[in-house]
């Protein structure tokens, strides 16, 4: 058996210190707020039902060595255009999610080819890009849904047009598809609903990218990411590689977000897409995944403790210094904040991991000159 | 452009996708449609309103109108059964079932319970695209 000695722990919190900081915050936080055990477990459930699908979209472009995709707001925008579209046109139910998810493909495919083509020429500063790109697209985005829609593009839904004649409103009212899917094969143990097909369309998408790593293409991601000159050397189209693994997390973030606003009920022309990829990103970050290592599980615990931190903060901070208020802010600083330290830790530990390579180098070559 | 099996392959992919949202436009389409037990003229005959009578689309709980009474069905597809029950002047209980087409393109239609009892297969005497005017002051 392994011994634990007092160094491996210290290694293991070291390694994982933004999912350890988030246990103290939420064990410190769920007395505070003073929630039941089970109100907690069906609001936990409810979120992960709502945001895995969307955050499983950030592992293949981490397997490809492209970082974490805030460009995956580029498919968010897609996946609400599908839905405008769906709403417009009077479809409901799972047959106007399936259409929207129809729809959204070919607009995600487009704008993650163009992502990816952008990212192949900003190399080693993807993140950054990908950030900025997200924010040019939502001005691409606003100039069709608020100008294009209704003038250009035929939205004959009165409902939706501003009452100018042309734009999409703040708010789009998705009762024909909310909870559609939630709600198609539901399961109730002690009194806690389980929305059970959502967690199977989830579950298939972990069993599409546990198959993805094995298949040829996701084993040249693993290559590409892992080195891209010994990959380029080894046959492997680098850049060809890097956008299809692009495309694919533009695809499923477009599915991912048309489920999310299922849950939500409610689209929020402007703004839905824009704090996703932030959040989405956060909460992978919080389940113990770094910039250039994630996987399934990283995504499920990222989603537990980030919404459980959520959901109690409001009531914590209420309960601590009688402001709702605060846990709104505490949401947003930690947020961003959990990226940055997820950040910085990444880039101490590889520092530090060339410097021990150097010093490892320098001893062989001592050794060599020795001889 | 070079033509091979692979460029075949993904046209009938594309193809089948199209199809298939274009199917899943038909079945998911949902219209209003409004139930109405008024007075109504049909080919200059005025047909009266039924003092009460049960109405049932598809399988959604039945609904009961008194005369002049109108209220709304949500429905999903393009086929639609109407069942209709009422008591004639002998208070003999006559149903009266039909299943019926709706126009893809109308999101709302009225359903006139008079002329559909009148002649229950003369579809377009009783069920008409309807449209809510805009009133402007």
């Amino acid at each position: 058996m392994k011994k634990i000695t007092s160094k491996g722990i210290k290694s293991l919190i070291r390694n994982n210190l933004v999912t350890v900081l988030f246990l103290v915050i939420c064990s410190i936080g769920i007395p505070l707020s003073g929630y039941s055990p089970s109100y907690l477990i069906s609001e936990i459930i409810v979120r992960l039902s709502r945001n895995s699908f969307l955050i499983l979209s950030l592992l293949i472009p981490i397997m490809a060595g492209m970082g974490l995709n805030f460009g995956m707001t580029l498919g968010a925008m897609a996946g609400q255009i599908g839905l405008i579209f769906v709403t417009d046109w009077n479809v409901v139910g799972i047959p106007a999610m399936v259409l929207a998810i129809i729809i959204s493909i070919p607009i995600s495919i487009l704008l993650g080819q163009l992502c990816g083509r952008i990212l192949n020429k900003a190399k080693g500063r993807e993140m950054v890009t990908s950030y900025i790109l997200g924010f040019f697209m939502n001005g691409v985005y606003q100039l069709i849904v608020l100008y294009g829609m209704g003038s250009i593009i035929p939205i004959k839904n009165t409902s939706l047009v501003l009452p100018r004649g042309y734009g999409i409103r703040n708010t789009v009212n998705l009762i024909g598809i909310r909870r559609s899917l939630d709600s198609l094969f539901n399961l109730s143990i002690f009194g806690i609903k389980i929305p059970l097909m959502t967690f199977i369309v989830i579950a298939l998408v972990c069993v599409f990218i546990v198959w993805f790593r094995k298949t040829k293409l996701g084993q040249d991601m693993r290559a590409v990411g892992q080195d891209m000159e010994v990959a380029a050397s080894a046959g492997i189209q680098v850049e060809h590689t890097r956008i299809v693994s692009i495309v694919i997390s533009t695809v499923v973030a477009g599915i991912g977000m048309i489920i999310y606003l299922q849950n939500i009920g409610t689209l929020n022309t402007y703004n839905s897409h824009t704090q996703i990829g932030m959040f989405s990103v956060a909460a992978l970050l919080v389940g113990g995944a770094s910039v250039s290592k994630a996987n399934i599980g990283n995504v499920f615990l990222g989603v537990i403790l980030f919404h459980l931190m959520f959901i109690v903060s409001p009531m914590a901070g209420k309960n601590l210094i009688g402001q709702a208020q605060l846990g709104e802010y505490f949401r947003v600083f930690v947020s961003y904040g959990v990226i940055t330290m997820s950040l910085v830790l990444y880039e101490m530990r590889k520092k530090r991991e060339n410097l021990a390579n150097a010093e490892k180098l320098q001893e062989n070559q001592g050794a060599l000159n020795e001889d | 452009m070079r033509i091979n099996k692979r460029f075949y392959i993904r046209a009938v992919a594309i193809i089948v996708v199209i199809l298939f949202a274009i199917l899943m436009a038909f079945v998911g389409k949902q219209h209003t449609i409004l139930l109405d037990n008024k007075n109504i003229e049909v080919n200059g005959a005025e047909l009266k309103a039924l003092s009460i009578v049960e109405i049932q689309v598809d399988k959604q709980p039945s609904l009961e109108l008194a005369k002049r009474d109108r209220d709304q069905a949500l429905v999903q597809g393009q086929t639609h059964t109407f069942l209709v029950t009422y008591n004639d002047e002998n208070w003999e209980e006559i149903v009266l079932e039909k299943k019926v087409k709706v126009p893809f393109s109308e999101d709302m239609l009225i359903f006139s319970i008079p002329a559909f009892i009148n002649d229950i297969d003369d579809v377009d005497s009783y069920l008409q695209p309807f449209e809510i005017e805009n009133v402007s002051e």
